[in-house]
């Protein structure tokens, strides 16, 4: 598919003009958009979007009905959460594509590469921006500060480092870490850093800080996917491959409350995903059943088993109003979820 | 229980012809319906007691046959590469998600139905060996303890002794079944041999089996037909599902295990020795795939060495092909270590009392059935007690009589040991396979067959673990009833030799 060069602001136009065309099937009555996740009742299948390759990251766009999805043969699409079609091609790398992240404008989209590679691209003009070079193995996590002026990434090269997304310069690496990174994640406070990876440790850094202000672990097995909790400043909530999703106070260091255990994962969970409101958490991962699992966190229990993948699932993401879930599998889909109010 | 139970005097001549005639000529059928449903009715009312006792359980693998069922018929549900067909069907129709109880006495029904069945067909030639044979599946407390859990083991070993009843049926020189029955049988062998991927492979020796009991090509194909049929239809009903036609998905998986237990992996064995500890060392830097132990391997491979495979962007198929291609290079280095390893194994299975395990509880783990999280409690007072511990004892006493090769074997298990287990066991086999005749000699070859193929596949496929033994106890038990009915006649003999003389010397 060869590469779109519209104005964003285009693109949009086209967007909302698709959405009086909009297959009723693919909707939920309620009308998805006018929804926030505070009063979800139920989440329910609305459309399966196919690629030709496994997908192993996907993330929305805010303030667009877009999503961006990043593949194992390396390309990077966008698509219209609306209409199901495909919207534009970003890239066709010749390395997979491990993971993706948007800055909260949804002005710039980070692609961490098999290669080591970060790509940063411009979402309004569709163009590449950077290339971040340091990593000296596969990269495999990003994630924007709140204000989009750092990028946070980690590797397997055992290093979490951190960019300065203008210039695409690095400004710090560490290596807290003795074995590969697989997930990192900026603070909403954009002073903090958190990463997991294959030394079964998870750390919280300050930015700047000569050392880790907050070590967990060793866990008996790999830490696959950490997130501060949106909701409480001091929590964060990290996946094991032990299939256990942990949520632990760094400043008690306590265990909040164990989220249970995703089922018949023998393989252990790869992704998780916290709504906006902090409500939800989403975690999937190499169960046998290809479910997404959704978590109420207001009341420590299991909200909703959502089946339809029918092999891993790399990667869950809630769209920033909370309306929308995704899915992306090694099935070579994305499932699109629909969030339904009372 | 002599000869004379059937009320027909013996053919044979002679001592040993007198044990032959355990295949001849003790039973004239009239026994058989009687004999048949007593010993089913027997089978159920065990069954139905150790379910009151012990309540039905699910064990971690549970949880995806039951998943499985769920979704057998939604085209777009997930897929286990590793499961076939019969086992999430049997799931499906008796909606075990929903009524565990249904699929519980479905597997009590049809061992039932299974001992009947062999019970019945035996009873046609000899009714004392049929008598044996029911005794020894009714006080099968290892075989009735599998009905209750929710897992394939239980069908799979009733449908095999089915199976061996069909061809104890079709090795009956004086039997003329029809020949829908051979196609019939054909599928039956099919099912029974495919309820667990590992036994597939049988169904390539049982053509060859038919071949030499029947000596007849006709029946042979027919049987061979059913089996085509049936596993034609699984694999049409895979290609629906997952657009390939296929029987079941790479099982390689399972060989990371052989590859990492059998002291053959060394890295520098061949291109994917060399690519596995490239990948492992990648997220564990400080593995040593060469020290794993069994103790430990479920987290080593399942844990970590599987998803770190996987992080690495190998999907399910590619990590099973690459342990494969290891142990393929494993093998072609160390042949003779590999050798050693299956053997060993092998002898080990045959070391291994098959006792009563009553697996227990329920593993809801990641499970919400109500009927998992809220269970339906067993009954435990001191007559259920009391019940379920005189069958156990009932299964122990007879213990040495099902394996009774292990009797001068010592307990503690070393090579030595192990190795003078295996022997025995092969010198144990092969007496009953020359001391019997006739489909007789089919059952006791069929039965022996199937414990040493599940000993080999074992070792050759798998860690070798005490569970796995289990499965043959009812194989045992088929055996123990020949050898112990053929004794018995081989004494009536020696008392009948001896009684008219006793008799003459008491005649003033």
């Amino acid at each position: 598919m060869k590469i779109l060069h519209l104005p964003l602001a285009a693109l949009m136009t086209l967007i909302v003009a698709a959405c009086s065309v909009q297959p009723q099937a693919a909707t939920p009555q309620t009308g998805l958009h006018e929804l926030t996740a505070a009063n979800a009742s139920a989440i329910v299948p609305l459309t399966r979007l196919h690629t030709d390759s496994p997908v192993y990251t996907v993330a929305f766009i805010p303030d667009t009905p877009l999503l961006a999805s990043g593949e194992k043969d390396g390309t990077l699409l966008l698509w219209n959460t609306l209409t199901g079609e495909r919207e534009a091609q970003l890239a066709q790398l010749d390395t997979p594509v491990r993971n993706i992240a948007i800055d909260s404008e949804g002005s710039l989209l980070a692609a961490a590469a098999w290669d080591g590679r970060i790509l940063l691209w411009d979402l309004e003009a569709l163009e590449e921006r950077h290339v971040l070079e340091g990593h000296d193995e596969a990269a495999s996590s990003v994630s924007f500060s709140p204000d989009g002026t750092r990028l946070v990434s980690g590797g397997w090269d055992h290093a979490v480092r951190v960019w300065d997304v203008q210039s695409g310069t690095l400004l710090a690496a560490h290596f807290d870490h003795s074995a590969p990174v697989l997930s990192v994640d900026f603070h909403t406070d954009g002073n903090r850093i958190v990463s997991g990876g294959w030394d079964n440790m998870v750390y919280v850094r300050d930015l700047g800080g000569d050392s880790p202000v907050y070590s967990k672990g060793p866990y008996p097995f790999s830490i696959t996917a950490v997130l501060f909790d949106n909701s409480h400043e001091d929590r964060i909530i990290f996946s094991t491959t032990e299939d256990k999703v942990h949520l632990v106070n760094t400043e008690s260091d306590k265990g909040v409350a164990g989220l249970g255990v995703h089922t018949g994962g023998t393989w252990g969970l790869l992704t998780l995903a916290q709504s906006p409101n902090g409500q939800f958490v989403a975690t999937a991962g190499s169960s046998w059943n290809s479910v997404v699992y959704v978590w109420d966190l207001g009341k420590d229990k299991r909200f909703e088993i959502l089946s339809g993948h029918r092999d891993f699932v790399w990667s869950v993401a809630f769209s920033p109003d909370g309306s929308l879930l995704a899915s992306g599998s090694q099935d070579h889909t994305i499932q699109l979820w629909g969030v339904i109010s009372e | 229980m002599t000869a004379n139970t059937a009320g027909q005097k013996p053919r044979a001549h002679g001592m040993l012809a007198s044990a032959h005639s355990v295949t001849a000529e003790s039973g004239s059928g009239r026994y058989a319906v009687p004999l048949a449903v007593g010993f089913s009715l027997l089978a159920v009312l065990r069954d139905s007691l150790i379910l009151l006792a012990k309540s039905y359980a699910i064990r971690k693998d549970s949880v995806s046959y039951i998943g499985l069922g769920e979704i057998f018929f939604d085209r777009n549900g997930p897929y286990i590469p590793y499961r076939s067909v019969p086992y999430p069907l049997v799931n499906a129709l008796a909606h075990s998600s929903t009524y565990p109880l249904v699929l519980v006495w479905t597997q009590i029904l049809v061992g039932a139905i299974a001992a009947g069945a062999l019970v019945y067909v035996v009873s046609q030639r000899d009714a004392v060996l049929a008598s044996a044979m029911g005794i020894f599946l009714v006080t099968d407390v290892t075989w009735a303890g599998m009905h209750r859990v929710l897992l394939t083991e239980s069908l799979a070993v009733s449908f095999s002794l089915l199976s061996l009843a069909i061809l104890f049926r079709h090795a009956d020189k004086t039997k003329m079944p029809p020949p829908w029955e051979f196609v019939l049988a054909g599928v039956l062998y099919a099912w029974a041999f495919s309820v667990r991927p590992s036994s597939i492979y049988t169904l390539v020796i049982i053509p060859l089996a038919y071949l030499l009991l029947t000596r007849s090509w006709r029946k042979t194909l027919l049987a061979s037909a059913g089996m085509a049929l049936l596993l034609t239809l699984f694999g049409f009903f895979n290609l629906w599902r997952t657009g390939t036609f296929r029987q079941y998905g790479q099982t390689g998986i399972y060989l990371g295990w052989v590859v990492l237990l059998s002291d053959t992996y060394s890295a520098d064995q061949g291109p994917a020795s060399s690519e596995l500890e490239r990948q492992i060392k990648n997220c564990l830097p400080n593995a040593d795939l060469e020290e794993i132990d069994i103790a430990d391997s479920n987290d080593e491979i399942w844990r970590r060495f599987i998803p770190c495979l996987r992080d690495q962007g190998n999907s399910y198929d590619e990590i099973a092909s690459l342990f494969e291609s290891v142990l393929i290079e494993s093998i072609r280095a160390q042949p003779g270590a590999y050798a050693d390893h299956v053997l060993d194994g092998a002898m080990t299975m045959l070391y291994m009392e098959t006792e009563p395990s009553f697996r227990k509880g329920l593993r809801c783990t990641g499970v919400n059935y109500a009927w998992c999280t809220e269970p339906r409690e067993p009954i435990q007072n001191d007559t259920m007690v009391k019940i379920v511990s005189a069958l156990e004892a009932l299964y122990e006493k007879s213990a040495a009589l099902r394996q009774p090769y292990l009797l001068p074997v010592s307990k503690e298990s070393t090579r030595q040991n192990r190795v003078v287990a295996g022997v025995l066991a092969l010198a144990y086999f092969a007496v009953l396979a020359l001391a019997s005749r006739n489909a007789t000699r089919a059952l006791a070859v069929g039965s022996a067959a199937l414990i040493l193929y599940n000993a080999l596949i074992v070792a050759a496929g798998h860690a070798v673990l005490g569970r796995y033994a289990e499965p043959t106890s009812v194989l045992y038990g088929v055996l123990a009833a020949i050898w112990v009915t053929m004794l018995l006649r081989q004494l009536a003999a020696i008392f009948k030799q001896l009684t008219p003389a006793r008799r003459k010397d008491t005649i003033p």
